[in-house]
C-alpha cells in the first residue's frame, strides 16, 4: 500500500449476523460491495448486509479478497519489467487458489452462489474450474453421485439421447 | 436463491450461465455433451459453451468434431469465440479439410489447430532439418468469414493457401500464426487475401523457398526458422515491429527485399549481408538489436 494512503475498513455482515471488517480496497473486488460504496452506503458502523449468505461462508470469501488484494498490491509494487517474477508470483497465487478452494461440494457450492451474489468474478471462475475438476473423468452415473443431481429421465429418455448424438458417445481411441 | 445460501439446494440449481461455464471449464466438448444425459437441466447445455475443445485420436477420421460442430451450430445459442482441435496423431489432408470446412463458417474468435500434438516439441525441432522428410499431404485452408485468430501448429502437415482471387478474403483475421508447417515452394500473403491482418508469425517451417508478403495492414512480423528460403520480398508499410531470426544462410545466397517505412524495432538475428539484404528507408528506427554475426552494413 502506498504510504500515506488512508486506510478505509468496510464490514461486511452475514445473514446470521456476524461481522467481518476489512481493507474496502479487498472488499471492492465484489462488484455488489462496489455499487453500494457508489451509491454512499456501507461505510457506515452498522456496514453492508451480505443477504443469503452465511458467516461460515462469508468468512471463507473474505479470506480470498484479502488474498487477492495483497497480492494484487504487491504486484503493483513489483519491477514492471521482472516478467519471471511476474510468472512466479501468478503461478503462486494460482497455487494458493487450488489450495483454498480443495473443498467438498456442499461448501464449494455455497462459496460458487456468494461468488455469484457478490459479483467477484475469479471466485466465480475458481469455483467452476473446481466443480470442472470434480466432473473430469467420471461417468454420468458417477457425476449424479458425486454431485447430488437428480436423475429425471427414464432410461429410455437416456437411450434416445445417447442415439441422437452418436459422436458424444462412440469410442474414438 | 431465496433460501439461506447455506441449504440443501442442489448444483442443478443455479443459473444456467454458470453450469454453461462449469462445462467450459472442462476443456473438453465431449465431456461437456455427455452431461446431456445427466438430468434434464443439464440436457443441450454444452450447446451453449462459446469455446469448444477436441482432441482427435484417429489420422482418418475426424467425423466426431464435424458432427459436434453441427450439434452446436443446431442449437445455435452461442457463436464459437474458440475452436481448439488437437489430433494427436498425424492427421491426414481429408480429415484435416473435412472437420475445417464445416468450422469454417461458425468460428467468430479464435481457431487453434494443433497436429501431432503427442509429439515432443525437440522431436519436431529436429524434423525441421532432417534431409528425407515424410510426405504428408496437403490441406487447403478454407476461408474463414468471421475467424479473427489462426494458430496452426501442423507438425509438418502440408499447407495450401490459394492465391488472392482465388482464394475468397479473411476479412477478420487479425492474427494468424503458422508453426511446423511443411510448404511446397511458395506461398504469398497480400491484401486481396487478409485485408486487416495485424500479426504474422511464421516459425520453424520447412520447404518455403519463396516468401512474398504484401500487407499493408500489418503491425508485427515475426519469421522465425524458416530454414528453406530464398526469397523474402515484403511490402509492409504500416509495420512497426520485425522480427526475424535464423532464416538466411550465406550459402543460400538469400534475396530480401523489405519496404517497411514505418518500423520503429528491428530484431534482426540471422544473416545479413547489404549486397542480399535491402531495406527501404526506416526513418522511425530506434536502436536495432543485432544479434546476427555477418551483420556488416549500415541501417
Amino acid at each position: 500500500m502506498a504510504a500515506g494512503k488512508p486506510v478505509v475498513m468496510v464490514t461486511l455482515v452475514s445473514s446470521d449476523g456476524q461481522s467481518f471488517q476489512l481493507l474496502e480496497e479487498a472488499a471492492l473486488l465484489s462488484a455488489m460491495v462496489r455499487d453500494t460504496i457508489q451509491i454512499g452506503q456501507g461505510r457506515g458502523p452498522a456496514g453492508i448486509p451480505i443477504r443469503n449468505i452465511t458467516g461460515q461462508t462469508l468468512s471463507m470469501v473474505v479470506v480470498y479478497c484479502n488474498k487477492h488484494y495483497t497480492a494484487a498490491a504487491a504486484a503493483d509494487g513489483d519491477d514492471a519489467a521482472d516478467e519471471e517474477k511476474k510468472v512466479a508470483n501468478k503461478k503462486q497465487l494460482r497455487e494458493w487458489d487450488e489450495q483454498f478452494i480443495n473443498l467438498e461440494q456442499d461448501k464449494l457450492y455455497d462459496i460458487l452462489v456468494a461468488a455469484n451474489n457478490l459479483g467477484i468474478d475469479g471466485l466465480v471462475d475458481l469455483c467452476c474450474w473446481r466443480f470442472a475438476d470434480m466432473m473430469k473423468g467420471k461417468s454420468a452415473s458417477e457425476i449424479r453421485v458425486k454431485l447430488g443431481i437428480r436423475d429425471d429421465f427414464t432410461s429410455e429418455q437416456r437411450a434416445q439421447i445417447e442415439k441422437d448424438s452418436p459422436w458424444v458417445w462412440s469410442r474414438t481411441t | 436463491m431465496d433460501c439461506d445460501g447455506d441449504g440443501d439446494l442442489e448444483l442443478s440449481d443455479l443459473p444456467s450461465e454458470i453450469l454453461v461455464y462449469i462445462l467450459d471449464q472442462l476443456k473438453d466438448t465431449r465431456a461437456a455433451a455427455r452431461t446431456s444425459v445427466l438430468s434434464r437441466r443439464w440436457r443441450n447445455l454444452w450447446a451453449r459453451i462459446p469455446r469448444l475443445f477436441f482432441r482427435n485420436h484417429q489420422p482418418h477420421d475426424s467425423s466426431h468434431v464435424s458432427d459436434a460442430l453441427a450439434a452446436h451450430a443446431a442449437h445455435a445459442v452461442s457463436a464459437i469465440t474458440q475452436l481448439t482441435v488437437m489430433s494427436l496423431y498425424s492427421a491426414t489432408p481429408d480429415a484435416t479439410a473435412s472437420w475445417l470446412c464445416v468450422a469454417a463458417p461458425l468460428i467468430s474468435g479464435e481457431l487453434c489447430f494443433r497436429n501431432r500434438s503427442v509429439v515432443p516439441m525437440r522431436t519436431l525441432i529436429q524434423e525441421l532439418d532432417e534431409e528425407v522428410v515424410e510426405e504428408r499431404g496437403v490441406f487447403e485452408l478454407p476461408c474463414f468469414p468471421k475467424a479473427t485468430v489462426i494458430r496452426l501448429s501442423l507438425g509438418f502437415l502440408g499447407l495450401s493457401l490459394p492465391p488472392s482471387g482465388v482464394f475468397s478474403a479473411q476479412p477478420a483475421l487479425r492474427k494468424l500464426h503458422l508453426e511446423y508447417v511443411q510448404f511446397h515452394g511458395e506461398c504469398t500473403l497480400d491484401d486481396g487475401m487478409m485485408p486487416f491482418l495485424k500479426e504474422l508469425v511464421i516459425c520453424r517451417v520447412r520447404g518455403l523457398a519463396n516468401l512474398t508478403i504484401k500487407l499493408k495492414s500489418l503491425i508485427r512480423m515475426n519469421l522465425s526458422e524458416i530454414v528453406d528460403l530464398l526469397r523474402l520480398n515484403a511490402v509492409v508499410p504500416g509495420l512497426k515491429n520485425l522480427y526475424v531470426r535464423s532464416c538466411l544462410y550465406r550459402w543460400n545466397l538469400p534475396l530480401v527485399r523489405i519496404v517497411a517505412e514505418e518500423v520503429e524495432d528491428i530484431s534482426w538475428a540471422t544473416w545479413y549481408d547489404p549486397g542480399f539484404v535491402k531495406f527501404s528507408e526506416m526513418p522511425y528506427l530506434k536502436m536495432p538489436h543485432t544479434d546476427c554475426c555477418h551483420y556488416t552494413g549500415t541501417w
